[in-house]
């Protein structure tokens, strides 16, 4: 699998833990994605937007125009509760998922 | 649902600043990452042309996220405003197609308005189904003797009431005033089924020899007499040298046959013996109508009041002589009887328009769309998707559709307007014609339907055999011969009913042209008419002859008159003639 092809409920799964360690906006979610995967999941800048106006619009994050450094304005995401609740959820499903592989690709060694 | 709505509209109205708030996210992303390849010492051009590689283009970007902001609200209102601007840019196609539309949609809804109001729609009685006119011979009016027997004989009946149409004067003041009346048996409003607006309607006491003499009046003559309904009752009005008490007032709007402003008993002007009624050889403008009981129809009440006439006719020979069949017709029949086929004809021509209209707009649509064909095939091939196609052109025409939808409503209340105010005022039920809603969305579905087909389905067919993407060009030849053909086929059945409409409205007209010129047997160059009545007890016949002898004289002797004459009915105006 290409590194920058990321399924979409992968995208959306990264991006609630990041922000369940700290609101942050969308730049720092990409930068942050990087260096806790050591450069191993680099998303397309592209779709991360879409993804965190799609969260948002289903409520798991809201945003905030916040002032930032430079007189500009920042919109910094924070996680919801409906936000927490997927990713324990998701979470869950996905490292189900992950053993499921695990013991399929032992099993065939 | 509806919080959703509204959280819609809002989007809707916010959305400038929704699309502004993402730009602005989008370049604050954009510093940031140049700056961080600008700190490793990338340059400048460098840092923002990998920024906007890692993006995937700020307009891209910008335009996905976007997206996903957008409800249905934003795309149907951007597919409107579209639509909108390309009707703007197109205005001979729009106002042509808007014209006709408007043409189309106008003159029908009116003329089948007015033939729904007239033919249609049930009368405004009581189970108005039940209601059966009687008359006499071929339609002449009842002797009241042969009333009476029908009543005590018929029992296909709840009841049988009659009516006989005549004019009263109101006098006491200054000039005596003519009044539209009707004589009424007591049970004339039981029958009908009417309900008094104020007061009460005649009852059987009311009839009886020693009762005081009772009115019942329209509406419309207590507002203008007594300025109210309540205020009416009570009042005691003078007709014919005789006083009133008025009991009740009836709903606007009541009528039977023809307007009415005084309704009085019948009864008592039978017992004076009113126009010789007591008298079974005397031919009264008496008519009747009757109730049927439930589960009788007019089949058998017609047999059942044919045996009766039948065995009238051989007890009085004398006085039946000549009458022994009976008339017995549902009374919307009766009521709507001289309309009903010029209101056909009519109605059929006018469905003939709204079918030229609509042929036209077809052929609009389809010359558009084959036009259009290269937008569509483009628009697929870049990827627009079958649905967000449908959904432009769909909202495209509904957008034509509805405003002259709305449009051709307002032409046809117009017209209808017209018409109604052009029309004879003994027009049957002219007082019920209104634009008719459920008429309205008849015609409207129908243009619907008719844009949908020849709009809508040729140009999602060229759209898609372009967008599957091979030979566009060829698939684009064959499309636009099949149209051709379909047009030509429409050209021709325009032509064949243009033709058939002209020559019916040619020959309506030149029937007019000729009935205009007909010689009436006389010179009618220079002749004036005067119309007047002398009724009631006050012009017993010989006062009556004194007074036309005396107007005769008097007229011829008026400077510039050359001859002056009285007569009961004018020429081809009256039905006596």
């Amino acid at each position: 699998m290409n590194k920058t092809q990321l399924l979409q409920g992968t995208l959306d799964l990264l991006i609630l833990r990041i922000l369940e360690l700290a609101p942050n906006h969308g730049w720092g979610i990409s930068n942050r994605l990087q260096q806790i995967s050591k450069d191993g999941l680099k998303t397309s800048q592209g779709s991360l937007y879409p993804a965190l106006h799609r969260l948002e619009m289903r409520g798991e994050v809201k945003s905030e125009m916040t002032a930032s450094e430079n007189n500009r304005r920042a919109r910094i995401y924070t996680i919801t509760r409906a936000g927490r609740k997927r990713l324990s959820q998701e979470t869950e499903t996905w490292e189900a998922f992950a053993l499921s592989m695990r013991r399929v690709l032992e099993e065939g060694q | 649902m509806i919080a959703r709505l509204f959280a819609s509209v809002r989007g809707l109205l916010r959305r400038r600043r929704i699309e502004a708030e993402i730009e602005e996210e989008l370049r604050d992303h954009l510093e940031r990452e140049m700056e961080a390849h600008r700190v490793r010492g990338v340059s400048p051009e460098e840092a923002r042309r990998l920024a906007l590689r890692d993006l995937g283009g700020l307009t891209q970007t910008l335009e996905s996220t976007r997206a996903v902001r957008a409800t249905w609200l934003d795309t149907f209102w951007r597919d409107l405003s579209y639509g909108a601007r390309l009707l703007r840019r197109s205005p001979r196609f729009t106002v042509t197609a808007l014209t006709v539309l408007v043409l189309g949609i106008g003159s029908t809804t009116a003329i089948f308005s007015i033939a729904y109001a007239v033919l249609v729609r049930p009368l405004r009685y009581a189970d108005p189904e039940r209601l059966v006119f009687l008359a006499e011979h071929q339609g002449s009016g009842i002797a009241w003797p042969n009333f009476e027997d029908w009543r005590q004989r018929a029992t296909s009946f709840d009841g049988i009431a009659s009516s006989l149409t005549d004019v009263v004067f109101v006098t006491g003041g200054d000039l005596p005033q003519r009044l539209d009346s009707k004589s009424v048996t007591a049970n004339f409003f039981g029958v009908l089924g009417a309900r008094p607006f104020r007061g009460r309607l005649f009852d059987p006491s009311d009839a009886r020899p020693e009762a005081a003499s009772t009115a019942v009046v329209s509406h419309a003559f207590s507002m203008r007499e007594f300025g109210g309904a309540p205020a009416a009752i009570g009042q005691t009005l003078s007709l014919n040298r005789r006083a009133y008490t008025v009991i009740g007032v009836l709903p606007p709007g009541f009528r039977y046959m023809t307007a009415a402003e005084v309704y009085l008993l019948l009864e008592p002007q039978v017992a004076a013996n009113y126009r010789g009624m007591q008298n079974r050889g005397s031919r009264t403008g008496l008519y009747a109508v009757g109730r049927l009981k439930p589960g009788v129809d007019v089949t058998s009440a017609r047999a059942e009041m044919q045996n009766i006439t039948a065995a009238l006719a051989l007890e009085h020979p004398q006085a039946n002589s000549g009458r022994s069949t009976v008339v017995v017709v549902p009374l919307a029949d009766r009521v709507v009887s001289d309309m009903a086929p010029t209101l056909t004809v009519l109605a059929g021509a006018v469905a003939l328009l709204l079918l030229i209209a609509c042929v036209n707009l077809a052929s609009l649509l389809l010359n558009r769309s084959v036009s259009r064909a290269h937008e569509f095939g483009i628009r697929a091939a870049i990827g627009g998707s079958r649905w967000s196609l449908i959904r432009q052109l769909l909202i495209e025409h509904a957008l034509l559709i509805g405003t002259g939808g709305v449009l051709g409503a307002l032409a046809g209340a117009a017209i209808l307007k017209g018409l109604v105010s052009a029309a004879p005022a003994d027009t049957p039920r002219l007082d019920e014609i209104r634009l008719d809603a459920s008429v309205l969305a008849c015609t409207t579905i129908f243009s619907c339907a008719c844009a949908f087909l020849f709009g809508v389905l040729p140009a999602l067919r060229t759209s898609a055999s372009a967008g599957r993407g091979h030979d566009m060009v060829r698939s684009g030849r064959g499309s636009t011969r099949q149209h051709s053909l379909l047009r030509r086929s429409l050209l021709i059945g325009e032509v064949a009913l243009a033709t058939v409409l002209l020559a019916g409205a040619g020959l309506m007209v030149h029937t007019m042209l000729r009935l205009s010129r007909v010689d009436p047997g006389f010179d009618p160059h220079n002749l004036r008419t005067v119309m007047f009545t002398l009724a009631g007890p006050a012009w017993p016949d010989p006062r009556k002859q004194a007074f036309f002898a005396e107007a005769v004289e008097r007229l011829q002797a008026v400077p510039g008159v050359e001859n002056a004459a009285i007569t009961y009915s004018l020429p081809i105006l009256g039905s006596n003639w």
